[in-house]
């Protein structure tokens, strides 16, 4: 029986050594279900339903280094939006609550959130970037305006932060101070960009938007 | 190659997913296109390397496999009846904290089993013989993860049940 024993350990230490498990979340219906990666649909379960004001449809995600959860939504009742944020085990708090709807999101190496959205009532797409501060998170605006509309973001490796510019059909690039350029446009005449991501991230990431044309 | 900082796009309007290739830091403008889903939105890369795309029209998540630094032309369906998916993110697995330790000792001849404090949602079960799967939730009283267990006439083992 010894040898048989010993077989199993080996085959379970590669095992564990090949594949890691990690969380996969979605939006879907206003509604955030938790995956397991490594089990696939088996290992659905609802994260977050949204039982409090203010509701609204869930159009982003992000995951922090410490596994909490930040749902950005679009508040269809008056054109504005929130920031959800809730712990890895479930329950939280209102992390923003504007007059900007939060189509994306992305956490840059430092921790700092990023989120584009449109202004109410004027529609002009904008990105703000939230600090913490004493009293709470801080958001000043980190870009707006010109040749913008709203999408996914995502950081790349160097910590530049890159957008899909959906009612433009491209791919935007943000410089440091916010000034952006455009990195390419997508092919075929129906374009719409969605979401964007870097692959061989170090840190969890993710984004993406139910984008609205607004051109 | 992926796992180089290449960048990838959905793209709903035209049912694909780009893949831009990074060249030493620069990132090209050519495309590539992988197999598409109907109506693409949200991705995210896990750990591994796999790529997951939410497709908002059909209610799926689809999962492009990472074999060996390449991913899989077609994507595989991982989940389905979601509605219209949006978003996507990926989180780590918390860690599992490691179960409480039953312990038994004998406090003025009499047996206590007891487990740390304030280990909770557990529930203390007992069995006549280890050969039967008749565990069943022990029925004294159980106070501060603590039980004073009256003398047994035969063998008593217990076992802590998360449930």
């Amino acid at each position: 029986m010894k040898p048989k024993f010993y077989y199993v350990l080996v085959l379970l230490a590669l095992a564990a050594h090949g594949t890691q498990a990690d969380n996969l979340f979605v939006a879907a219906g206003g509604d955030i279900y938790k995956f397991d990666t490594t089990i696939g649909a088996a290992s659905q379960s609802t994260f977050n339903s949204q039982s409090t004001p203010p509701t609204g449809d869930l159009d982003s995600l992000v995951v922090d280094t410490n596994g909490n959860v930040l749902a950005g939504y679009y508040n269809s009742n008056n054109g504005y939006g929130f920031i959800d944020e809730f712990a890895s085990a479930g329950g939280g708090g209102l992390f923003y609550n504007g007059a900007l709807s939060a189509f994306g999101l992305a956490l840059d190496s430092g921790g700092d959130l990023f989120m584009d959205g449109e202004s109410y009532p004027n529609q002009t797409a904008v990105i703000y970037k939230f600090t913490s501060a004493a009293n709470g998170p801080v958001e000043t605006t980190f870009a707006a305006g010109g040749g913008l509309s709203v999408g996914g973001l995502a950081f790349d490796h160097s910590g530049t932060l890159w957008m899909a510019n959906g009612g433009y059909g491209s791919i935007i690039k943000f410089a440091a101070n916010g000034s952006h350029t455009t990195f390419v446009t997508l092919p075929g005449g129906s374009a719409d960009p969605r979401g964007v991501a870097f692959d061989g991230q170090r840190q969890p990431v993710g984004d993406g938007l139910r984008c609205r044309r607004r051109l | 190659m992926t796992g180089n900082g290449n960048l990838w796009v959905t793209d709903y309007g035209a049912g694909a997913v780009y893949e831009f290739t990074n060249n030493g830091g620069t990132l090209s403008s050519a495309v590539t296109t992988f197999a598409a889903v109907r109506s693409p939105d949200g991705l995210a890369f896990d750990s591994n390397g796999n790529l997951f795309v939410a497709d908002n029209a059909d209610g799926k998540i689809y999962e492009y496999l990472n074999s060996g630094g390449a991913l899989s032309p077609a994507p595989s369906i991982f989940a389905s009846g979601l509605g219209s998916p949006t978003a996507l993110a990926i989180g780590p697995v918390p860690p599992v904290s490691p179960p409480p330790l039953l312990a038994i000792s004998l406090a003025g001849g009499t047996p206590v089993v007891a487990w740390p404090v304030p280990s909770t949602g557990y529930v203390l079960q007992t069995n006549t013989a280890l050969t039967t799967g008749n565990w069943g939730d022990y029925g004294g009283v159980v106070s501060n993860n603590t039980a004073t267990i009256a003398p047994s006439q035969g063998n008593l083992f217990f076992r802590l049940m998360h449930p």
